[in-house]
């Protein structure tokens, strides 16, 4: 009887002990509140991680791309410290909604339907969506067609049957997967945006892929927030304008999508998107 | 005779108070006991005087278990009347505190033993007296060993239920019903699961104690059991007693007839 | 017949609950390193086995810390639950059994969602701050998962303990609670013991659900690989192979307590 009591008094303790130690660290180890060491305050910024060159994660796991160095210059500039985080796609918005982040700074389309639903700040860059083949194919009937769910690209492809006759549409989580899709032969195209796919064309890593046509349509991608916080969006256009004036925003430009921005076009294009921009009001 | 007479050298050891021997230590009036519509007790009256030892026969389903469970109070009868020493027992209204403190009076042996598995022996017999009377654990222990002792297991305190033989795991039973110190000892049937060689060991052991002046209610298929050791017989059947006095007479020369039946249909296997 | 039992004795050979503690600290240390010494450094991609290895270990790192505090926990709260359900009182018999039957009846993923997005939402917006991380949520989300599943098991040992017990317990006078606690729990959960070891394994691979909650456990970690280098096989079989070693560790650990709870039922020969 002793000994089965020594035995189950040891199991007792161990447990204990595992879990004062791993309780706090397992808590630590999943981002902090709301200050950081250095006594400045945390923006919480999301991307999927998924979408090359564009949000992507390195051998370590974080979040490096385009977007991610924007949203770190942004915030950083904004005087916080840039916390990104990884969320997918398909629960991105949610994730806004329901204040686990501050922003999306992920490469999401400016659309009439969200800007119901969220703010948006001026677009941080353009681009545009594009049909991407099987090198060979020549006519896109009756094609397998991967696209990223609750994407702009899915939206477009639903509501113009006649430009994809006889398709099957297969939905994804990410261009990533598409991109395996394609290199396992489940799918025959993809539709995407211009930068991803080109980057895919140059890298190689979805095989021998062309595009095929024009763009489908030109996209302006936003950084959004939540209706409670219009001045955040005041503060993300400034900080932009100010990056675009002292050459940061083409140096990041450049280094992630290979191409020299068009700032006279997003200029332009900014004009158009000035009626969006939200009020200043107290916060309600 | 000479086993019973080994039983009483050690039964002088089982001594308890044993003035007044008549007096009534149980009285049951019009028991009755419903399992939803089965009626297995319809109706029981009995006395139970100190020192006495009633055993109960009957056939199969004539109630004898429950008749034996209601007097602790594991089952509550439906209806009639128990008094203890004179007092009536308020079964239907009683705190938890007055129902240990019934159940401690009485203790209980079953047939299938129903040892403790997770304790050791010597624990087995001192989880009573140390749960529920607040003995003290050192206390308890050395009356254990000494119950452990009587009862022919001394070497086996150390032992768990799992390793014991049948015989062995009963008279461990008795030991842990002695430990609370009962003023009556209830048998189940408690050589019914025993083989044979065994049985004779802890009928002796059971004379013994009740040549000490235990007052006991054996529920039993062993006539010859009830007749060395018993002095009162009751027969059930269809839950009452149809029968019921000295238990030499009552088996060599029944009155009733289901008492006549039942005796033929036994005593054939009792050779 | 008696072969065997020698044959099986031999196979757990350290039957003593100290193995199970020390299986749980090689397996953290195996976890710590990658986390301690993490590199600064250029933006490196990976590109080879020994770089994903590397990020599944800190993967694992979440998957086992997940694991080892719901395990413990919800073998605490599992038992009351489950005790709960033998109540003397009706108020608390149905309280948990609505428990076990709501939480058994949906799935972990809806769980996880509404302890993520539905109730840490509401608890940090009412003080303002974030109260309950993705972290905690996900805590929150399997602890009562695994709580009902584990409740049930108990129920179910209890249920078990033959009925003899009760009344040997009774006929000495034992009121209900005491029964219960010195009788009936410990041969209970001795019973219940290799479910709760099964409940534990099944929890180890459900935490590979908080991936969809941006907890970066195992199997997120083996997804944003195959995403990174679109490699669709190697990074799942990697993970794979994580979960074998950690559940194997596990299960060593419980298997070896199980055996030393047999001890009191070492018998010779003849059953009750």
């Amino acid at each position: 009887m002793r000994k089965v009591k020594e035995g189950t008094q040891a199991v007792k303790i161990a447990m204990i002990a595992l879990l004062v130690i791993i309780l706090p660290a397992g808590f630590l180890s999943c981002g902090g509140t709301g200050e950081s060491e250095d006594e400045s305050p945390v923006l919480k910024l999301a991307m999927s991680g998924a979408y090359r060159p564009l949000s992507m994660t390195d051998a370590e796991g974080n979040l490096v791309g385009f977007d991610a160095d924007i949203a770190t210059e942004v915030a950083t500039r904004m005087g916080y410290e840039a916390e990104l985080v990884q969320t997918e796609w398909a629960g991105i918005q949610a994730g806004l909604q329901t204040s686990k982040y501050d922003l999306i700074c992920g490469s999401m389309a400016i659309t009439d339907e969200r800007l119901d639903a969220m703010h948006f700040s001026l677009p941080y860059y353009i681009s545009g969506a594009q049909v991407y083949v099987k090198q060979g194919i020549t006519d896109l009937d009756g094609l397998r067609i991967g696209v990223t769910e609750s994407t702009t690209y899915e939206q477009y492809i639903e509501s113009h049957p006649e430009l994809f006759p006889n398709a099957e549409v297969l939905r994804y989580d990410s261009e990533a997967q598409i991109v395996s899709a394609m290199n396992t032969d489940k799918i025959d195209c993809f539709v995407s945006d211009r930068i991803v796919g080109g980057f895919y064309i140059q890298e190689g890593g979805a095989g021998d892929i062309e595009p095929f046509g024009d763009l489908l349509y030109m996209e302006h991608l936003g950084i959004a927030a939540r209706k409670d916080s219009p001045e955040l969006v005041h503060e993300v256009n400034a900080t932009l304008e100010a990056m675009i004036d002292d050459g940061t925003y083409e140096e990041i430009y450049m280094k992630w999508v290979g191409l020299e921005p068009d700032l006279e076009q997003m200029r332009a294009i900014w004009e158009e998107h000035e009626v969006n921009i939200p009020p200043l009001e107290s916060e309600s | 005779m000479g086993e019973a007479h080994a039983a009483i050298e050690t039964g002088c050891r089982w001594k308890y108070m044993t003035d007044n021997s008549r007096e009534i230590e149980i009285e049951i009036r019009n028991l009755r006991k419903n399992f939803g519509t089965l009626r297995v007790l319809e109706g029981v009256n009995m006395d139970i005087h100190r020192d006495d030892v009633v055993c109960l026969i009957g056939p199969s389903g004539s109630g004898k278990s429950t008749l034996l469970r209601c007097l602790n109070l594991l089952e509550f009868p439906s209806d009639g009347t128990i008094s203890w020493r004179g007092e009536p027992v308020n079964y239907k209204s009683m705190s938890p505190y007055e129902l240990a403190r019934h159940r401690t009076r009485m203790g209980m042996v079953f047939q299938h033993f129903h040892l403790f598995p997770h304790m050791n022996v010597l624990d087995n017999v001192i989880e009573g007296p140390v749960q529920v009377l607040g003995t003290s654990r050192d206390e308890a222990c050395s009356l254990g060993k000494d119950l452990l002792d009587r009862v022919g297991l001394a070497d086996k305190h150390d032992a768990w239920p799992s390793q014991l033989s049948g015989g062995q795991k009963q008279r461990v039973a008795i030991a842990r019903a002695l430990a609370m110190n009962p003023q009556v000892l209830l048998l189940d049937e408690v050589t019914s699961a025993l083989d044979v060689e065994m049985i004779s060991g802890i009928n002796d052991l059971l004379a013994g104690i009740a040549e000490g002046g235990m007052t006991m209610v054996v529920v039993t298929h062993d006539l010859n059991f009830a007749r060395r050791i018993g002095d009162r017989l009751c027969f059930l059947d269809g839950g009452e007693i149809v029968e019921e006095g000295d238990p030499a007479v009552l088996l060599s020369e029944p009155e009733s007839d289901r008492l006549r039946d039942f005796l033929s249909a036994v005593e054939s296997l009792y050779k | 017949m008696p072969d065997n039992r020698r044959h099986q004795a031999s196979l757990i050979r350290t039957a003593s609950p100290y193995a199970f503690i020390g299986c749980c600290i090689i397996a953290l240390i195996f976890a710590t390193p990658s986390v301690v010494f993490a590199q600064d450094g250029d933006t490196e991609f990976i590109t080879d086995v020994s770089g994903m290895l590397k990020l599944l270990l800190k993967g694992a790192w979440l998957t086992l810390a997940l694991s080892v505090i719901t395990g413990i926990v919800a073998l605490i709260t599992g038992s009351l639950v489950g005790i709960g359900t033998s109540a003397r009182s009706v108020v608390i018999r149905s309280l948990s059994n609505l428990f076990i039957w709501l939480i058994r009846g949906t799935p972990l993923l809806v769980q996880l969602f509404i302890s993520y997005f539905a109730f840490a939402t509401i608890v940090n917006r009412m003080f303002d701050a974030e109260v309950i991380n993705a972290f905690g949520a996900a805590l929150i989300a399997l602890i009562i998962n695994t709580t009902a599943y584990n409740a049930e098991t108990i129920r179910g040992g209890i249920n078990s303990v033959e009925k003899g017990q009760w009344d040997a317990a009774a006929s000495l006078g034992m009121g209900r609670n005491k029964i219960m606690r010195r009788v009936i729990l410990p041969q209970a959960f001795s019973i219940s013991l290799p479910s709760l070891g099964n409940n534990l394994v099944v929890l180890i691979k459900d935490t590979s659900l908080v991936g969809a909650i941006t907890l970066i456990e195992l199997t997120y970690t083996a997804r944003n690989i195959m995403n990174q280098t679109a490699k669709p096989f190697l990074p799942f079989l990697l993970a794979a192979v994580f979960y074998l070693i950690i559940i194997s560790l596990v299960t060593l650990g419980t298997k070896a307590w199980e055996k030393h709870m047999q001890r009191s039922k070492q018998a010779v020969g003849g059953n009750i």
